[in-house]
């Protein structure tokens, strides 16, 4: 994983040098390979654990941080204004892959002016490795690189029926990815579809015919979740890995999905114009339950024969985001 | 003596012809290359030879005659010496085996037999052995055709994890077969710590050591088969500190007692939690293996308590740290069986 240095400061205000940074990272996890200058920023490249997918994103390292330099987190809190028409109106979704996709989300951005993206956004892609395609698919990017979870684009227009339907391919279907080679699709993958065949191979590509041009007026933000095995298998059998596959293949945040949609839609709004249609629409098949683990503190100089006060449990578990339900014996 | 009666030349070849089929005849019926020689020193040693008596009688014959009994005496020499090279070529092999060459001087220095060694990693492999072994570890060995549940599942690593992905294992093909659950060749030694666990009771203190298969491609890194030393502990109250102190005592054996080593947090899915261990070498932390503490779930799948009992496992890389110690920058040479290479050890 790739971060800018640039762009983590965005989220958390760390007293101590990149150097000092990278070697704390490194001592709690996250190996630091190298750090390349970028113009005026760097890109620090981390090895990221599979165990650890909540940080194949900025907002991961970023909490990392804040967590071992004690500092706050500031999070994005996206509040972008939705004008017209209610998407649930215009558009459907379905899954009838019931358990390679357990969530999808959709959201339409009208009248945007598809063009190239202002340089901050560019830069902080340059950055970290990811070439600037357009405004609005640079939005999706940022997104997947902010927080972790993938995101797509179509172009509404392209999308026959106007709907999605996410399945399973039929026997013989194929489809053009936007790298423009055709991908023969078969059962027990999954796609997403339109009225009529796949537009793109789910979590993995999207495909040429619905990609988002610069004639590409309204965009349909998708913000899902897919089977990890799923996407491994499929990105193998293809031979076409990505950035999207990447990460679900380790897993992505299944209640982060609507926040990471909206997140992009302000951007594409701020960076592309255009208006927000109001509503969402959330289509969920299983709804992943929380997991609640006993934490059983004398097992901390049991495992690791030191002991770690309780504050100091406490207040870690806490910044990186878990909640405590009830403690017993702290005192 | 023989000045009695002066010789004429015809009577001087007379002689000559008689001790010459004499000679004939003496390496003729030679059976050995012993007999030959002293057939030669009989007819032609340099100081009693039977020819060399010949010769002197060449100072008998009358003056006029004397350049044709020399004649003679030179003809009859070539045909004795001639005689002599053709008897010994029937002897020649015995020759070469050095018994009766003349040249052969027994009491120069003997071709030494060139030395075979033990392989660089054999040495790297005993010397480890040693030094655990004073840490009280006791060696342990297992199969290098695993099936699943000992290469992946009792080690926690479930279908879906992308280490069981067919195309990074080298399956075997068991056509013919279909019944039998797959078999592969062990990806990790660890394999041998559930073999042990599954056989014995805690308290445990073993390294597996030996040949594991990965399909890497072959680079100055990487080769398709290596080897590595794992190391397994396990007691009641076995802490994450224990670890460290064994890879400390192991780094400062190996690498000298100045070395400094460090542990960060890393993920393997049988141990929880895992580090990686680094020593600091050359102004940098070099890696140097992955251990942790073995996950309950791993103690589960042999039958250990896991609210009892807890351990550690650590695995070394034996071709790194064979080559950190003879500064080997390339793996393949390792294994390519090249003498010039491995006489340097």
């Amino acid at each position: 994983m790739i971060v800018s240095w640039n762009w983590l400061k965005k989220y958390v205000a760390v007293p101590a040098t990149r150097e000092e940074v990278e070697q704390r990272l490194t001592m709690s996890g996250l190996n630091h390979e190298k750090s390349v200058p970028q113009g005026s920023d760097w890109a620090i490249d981390l090895d990221v654990t599979s165990n650890r997918p909540d940080c194949l994103g900025h907002l991961g390292i970023a909490r990392e941080m804040a967590v071992l330099f004690d500092v706050p987190l500031q999070i994005p809190q996206p509040q972008p204004a939705t004008q017209g028409q209610a998407l649930s109106e215009v558009a459907a979704v379905s899954i009838e892959a019931e358990r390679l996709c357990t969530r999808y989300t959709a959201r339409l951005v009208r009248g945007v002016k598809v063009g190239p993206s202002p340089a901050w956004l560019q830069d902080l892609l340059l950055a970290v490795g990811i070439n600037p395609v357009n405004n609005v698919v640079d939005c999706t990017n940022f997104v997947m690189l902010e927080c972790g979870q993938p995101l797509h684009a179509f172009d509404f227009a392209k999308l026959r029926g106007s709907r999605i339907v996410v399945r399973e391919p039929r026997p013989g279907e194929k489809l053009q990815a936007i790298d423009h080679r055709e991908y023969e699709l078969e059962p027990g993958m999954c796609v997403i579809a339109d009225g009529e065949g796949p537009v793109a191979i789910a979590g993995v590509m999207g495909g040429a015919d619905s990609e988002v041009t610069t004639s590409t007026r309204d965009v349909l933000i998708e913000s899902a979740w897919f089977d990890p095995l799923t996407v491994r298998t499929t990105a193998r059998k293809l031979a076409l890995h990505s950035p999207s596959s990447y990460r679900f293949e380790r897993g992505v945040d299944w209640q982060g999905a609507d926040w990471a949609s909206f997140r992009c839609c302000e951007l594409i709004l701020q960076t592309a114009g255009g208006q927000l249609a109001s509503g969402v629409i959330d289509v969920k098949t299983v709804v992943p339950q929380p997991h609640f683990i006993q934490f059983r503190l004398e097992r901390i100089a049991r495992v690791l024969g030191i002991d770690i006060p309780v504050d100091v449990v406490r207040k870690t578990l806490l910044g990186l985001g878990l909640s405590i339900e009830t403690e017993q014996g702290t005192t | 003596m023989n000045s009695v009666a002066p010789l004429t030349a015809e009577g001087y070849r007379q002689e000559l012809q008689q001790l010459l089929a004499g000679a004939l005849q003496a390496f003729a019926a030679a059976e050995s290359a012993d007999q030959l020689e002293a057939a030669r020193v009989h007819y032609l040693g340099a100081k009693n030879g039977l020819f060399k008596n010949v010769q002197k009688q060449l100072g008998q014959v009358v003056v006029a005659e004397k350049p044709l009994a020399g004649k003679h005496l030179n003809e009859a020499k070539d045909q004795i010496q001639e005689a002599f090279e053709q008897a010994r070529l029937r002897f020649t092999a015995e020759l070469r085996r050095g018994s009766l060459d003349p040249q052969f001087d027994p009491s120069l220095p003997g071709t030494g037999q060139r030395l075979g060694k033990l392989h660089p990693i054999t040495q790297t492999i005993e010397e480890l052995i040693d030094i655990m072994g004073r840490l009280g570890f006791t060696p342990a060995q297992g199969p290098e055709i695993e099936d699943e549940w000992h290469n992946f599942v009792a080690l926690n690593i479930p279908a879906s994890h992308p280490a069981r992905d067919p195309l990074d294992n080298f399956y075997l093909a068991v056509a013919g077969r279909q019944t039998a659950e797959p078999l592969l060749l062990r990806s990790q030694t660890s394999t041998v710590q559930i073999r042990v666990m599954e056989q014995t009771r805690p308290p445990v203190r073993i390294i597996s050591l030996g040949r594991v298969y990965r399909p890497d491609t072959a680079d100055p890194t990487h080769y398709p088969m290596f080897h590595q030393i794992e190391g397994l502990m396990v007691d009641r109250k076995v802490t994450l500190a224990d670890l460290k102190t064994v890879l400390k005592l192991f780094a400062t054996n190996y690498l000298g007692s100045k070395v400094p080593i460090r542990i960060r947090p890393s993920f393997f899915p049988f141990t929880e939690p895992s580090v990686e261990a680094d020593y600091f070498w050359n102004g940098r932390w070099v890696e140097f293996g992955g251990a942790g503490m073995v996950d309950p779930n791993v103690f589960a799948a042999v039958g250990y308590d896991p609210e009892e009992y807890s351990g550690f496992a650590f695995g070394l890389g034996i071709e790194r740290l064979c080559m950190i110690r003879h500064q080997i920058t390339d793996i393949r040479h390792l294994f390519t069986n090249d003498v010039r290479f491995l006489r340097q050890f």
